[in-house]
């Protein structure tokens, strides 16, 4: 682990959030879908955001990329803010930078439009390109993905489940980003060729210095690939830390209760293993608030006084 | 419940399944046997197409009307399911004796109906109780399947009800009907982690407490490593091995289970490429030559193109079809993921 060892040193912060809230509706029907969290994102790391279904973890991934808004706080990209109102040309630049890709290849690809314009389109958004060298752009990011050039006057239909998420990746791509956001890139697909496209991340990864902000339910996967990982639980970030450390030392509950309900492929782990249960009742913030705390270096944990003090009895031992 | 295998309560011999598709026949399954022994847990594991669900909709008569047995016997209490020619047949059998929860709660649950009435109506059907003796063993159904509140919650629709909630509602109406077979199709693939110990929890628990033997299909070998007895590891609609859960993950055979335990992201070293199984399943349009895995298999040996592996023995469990288990056959070692989960077992966390 050298290599992500260094990557961690030099420290680069590429990402920002602060502070981020995000509601839908409004009055009686006001729903904080994410409460003030904060975490940074360094440059050519992945970054792993876990938790259930509806704890908020897509709606963070799109709020960064302004697919939905924000409610209070701030996301910042290479030092500039770029949530809320921003000017035409910031956000021109954004869309280009931030790309993403999305969960199921089923569903997210245009079925009436062949594979070169799907690839395509977000350069149609830029300055014009001449013909000949969009067509070039198209080849280069199919052959980055290791489809042949020839499947861009395909139709989505014509392609493996695989294949459709390699297609999404190209129209990432071609857009040349520097971050990349994937919404559970591999969970729609079967389990041969899942790994294809953890490596095919991978490599990208380290050709081109990419960025990944990761979100996925599936802690087994985020193991072999992040280098930090978030954990959210209903909208609120509950623990962060690099990826072994927190697999070595979970201190909030609800860290625990989701790495012990993993399944192992491993029967004699797996027969014997004792699940935890996360009571979120057991947490009594009426009088003693909670706060979002570096407990050990680049170690943050949600947790009030009592509980802080807690966790460190449980580092320490 | 302890299980012996000298008592099969389903033997699959010799078969044959086969769809129409566009004027084309597509083989699903090739001549596959199988024996399910009572009371116990086997799971089924495949990638997508590779036959699976197919393989066990047969054993209720649930395959699509594009489809038929081809050829072979589906034997359960003596009476041969293949026979079953009309739809009064079947219903001896489906739900009564061989109970199914499928994999998404939201779409196997009438919307239009509350959860409490859809229960009854398989208490009645199968259980011959009426009015309110059928009240009383549906909230007794629901309290088994550990949904607190049951008077209440009888009343709600699926709407109401969280993914884990609603996986519960259609365990209970799978139990009610009182089944000796309960056939989980990728019980847990909709919901979360957490939820997902929850429910295979509660399967194993309700396996006691009504004497099930129980059949999961699933791609998720984390799930089979927790549930399974046996396992059986399909491709391109065959067995191609099968064995305890312990032979399989510990002594796999089978090229094919080799792959799919080394591609497991828990077994890859970070930073290194993780081993991904090259190609596609054969086209089961065409007829399947010599093992239908050796065109993704690098190391493949000449007869395996040409020639079908019988399976061959390797412990009085533990099967597989294999031309690498022939006495004559080179020496190929697993490779050095499967062999590290057999010494040192996964990660797990501390």
């Amino acid at each position: 682990m050298p290599e992500n060892q260094n990557k961690l040193e030099n420290k680069e912060v590429l990402l920002s959030v602060k502070d981020m809230s995000i509601c839908f509706g409004k009055g009686k029907y006001l729903f904080k879908a994410v409460d003030s969290v904060s975490f940074d994102i360094y440059k050519g790391e992945t970054f792993g955001l876990v938790g259930e279904s509806g704890s908020g973890k897509t709606t963070i991934g799109r709020a960064i990329i302004r697919i939905n808004p924000t409610t209070s706080g701030e996301v910042i990209f290479k030092g500039k803010k770029i949530n809320g109102k921003i000017d035409k040309q910031l956000d021109r630049d954004v869309t280009r930078q931030i790309q993403m890709i999305f969960q199921d290849p089923m569903a997210s690809l245009n079925e009436r439009a062949k594979v070169d314009y799907i690839v395509s389109e977000g350069l149609l958004n830029g300055e014009k390109l001449p013909e000949s060298e969009r067509k070039a752009r198209v080849e280069k990011a199919l052959s980055e993905v290791g489809l042949l050039p020839e499947f861009a006057s395909r139709f989505p239909h014509e392609f493996s489940g695989g294949q459709r998420q390699r297609i999404g990746i190209a129209r990432a791509l071609i857009m040349q980003p520097e971050f990349i956001i994937a919404d559970e890139p591999i969970s729609a697909l079967d389990v041969s060729i899942r790994a294809q496209v953890l490596n095919l991340l991978a490599e990208l990864q380290r050709e081109r210095g990419l960025t990944y902000l990761f979100i996925s339910h599936d802690l087994s996967v985020m193991r072999f690939i992040c280098d930090r990982i978030a954990v959210i639980h209903k909208g609120v970030l509950v623990e962060l830390a690099e990826t072994e450390k927190l697999f070595a030392h979970p201190l909030h509950p609800y860290t625990r209760a989701l790495l012990s309900a993993i399944p192992l492929p491993d029967p004699a782990r797996e027969k014997n293993k004792v699940l935890e249960v996360y009571d979120p009742t057991q947490h009594d913030y009426s009088t003693d608030k909670p706060s979002w705390v570096e407990i050990e270096e680049g170690h943050f944990v949600w947790g009030n006084e009592k509980e802080l003090s807690k966790y460190r009895e449980m580092l320490k031992a | 419940m302890e299980y012996t295998m000298d008592n099969p309560i389903l033997s699959v011999r010799g078969l044959n399944i086969k769809f129409n598709l566009r004027g084309r026949t597509l083989h699903a399954i090739r001549d596959v046997g199988l024996d399910l022994y009572k009371g116990e847990s086997l799971a089924i594991v495949g990638e997508s197409g590779s036959g699976k669900s197919v393989f066990v909709k047969s054993f209720m008569g649930l395959l699509d009307a594009n489809g038929w047995v081809d050829s072979g016997e589906i034997l359960y209490n003596g009476e041969n399911l293949t026979k079953f020619t009309t739809e009064k047949q079947w219903l001896t059998v489906r739900g009564k004796q061989i109970a199914m929860v499928l994999q998404d709660p939201m779409t196997s649950l009438n919307p239009l109906k509350t959860i409490g009435a859809q229960i009854m109506e398989a208490i009645e059907l199968h259980q011959g109780l009426h009015g309110e003796a059928a009240r009383k063993e549906m909230i007794s159904v629901l309290v088994d399947v550990g949904i607190n509140d049951p008077e209440r919650r009888a009343k709600q629709y699926p709407h109401e009800f969280s993914g884990g909630m609603r996986q519960r509602v259609v365990i209970a109406i799978a139990v009610a009907c009182r089944p000796q077979i309960l056939i989980c199709d990728e019980p847990t693939t909709a919901l979360d982690v957490t939820i997902q110990a929850q429910i295979l929890g509660l399967i194993r628990n309700l396996k006691e407490k009504y004497n099930l033997t129980t059949i999961y299909i699933t791609h998720d070998l984390g799930v089979v490593a927790n549930v399974a007895d046996r396992i059986a590891v399909m491709y391109a609609g065959d067995i191609v091995e099968i064995g305890l859960c312990e032979e399989v993950f510990y002594q796999p055979k089978h090229p094919y289970t080799w792959a799919l335990l080394s591609s497991l992201p828990q077994l890859g070293i970070k930073g290194e490429p993780l081993y991904s199984i090259h190609g596609t399943p054969p086209n089961l349009f065409n007829e399947v030559k010599g093992d239908a895995f050796a065109p993704r298999n690098p190391q493949a040996l000449k007869i395996d193109f040409v020639k079908r592996p019988p399976y061959f023995e390797v412990s009085p469990t533990h099967k597989a079809r294999t031309w690498l288990l022939d006495p004559r056959a080179p020496k190929i070692d697993p490779p050095e993921a499967v062999r590290k989960l057999a010494t040192e077992g996964v990660k797990g966390y501390a």
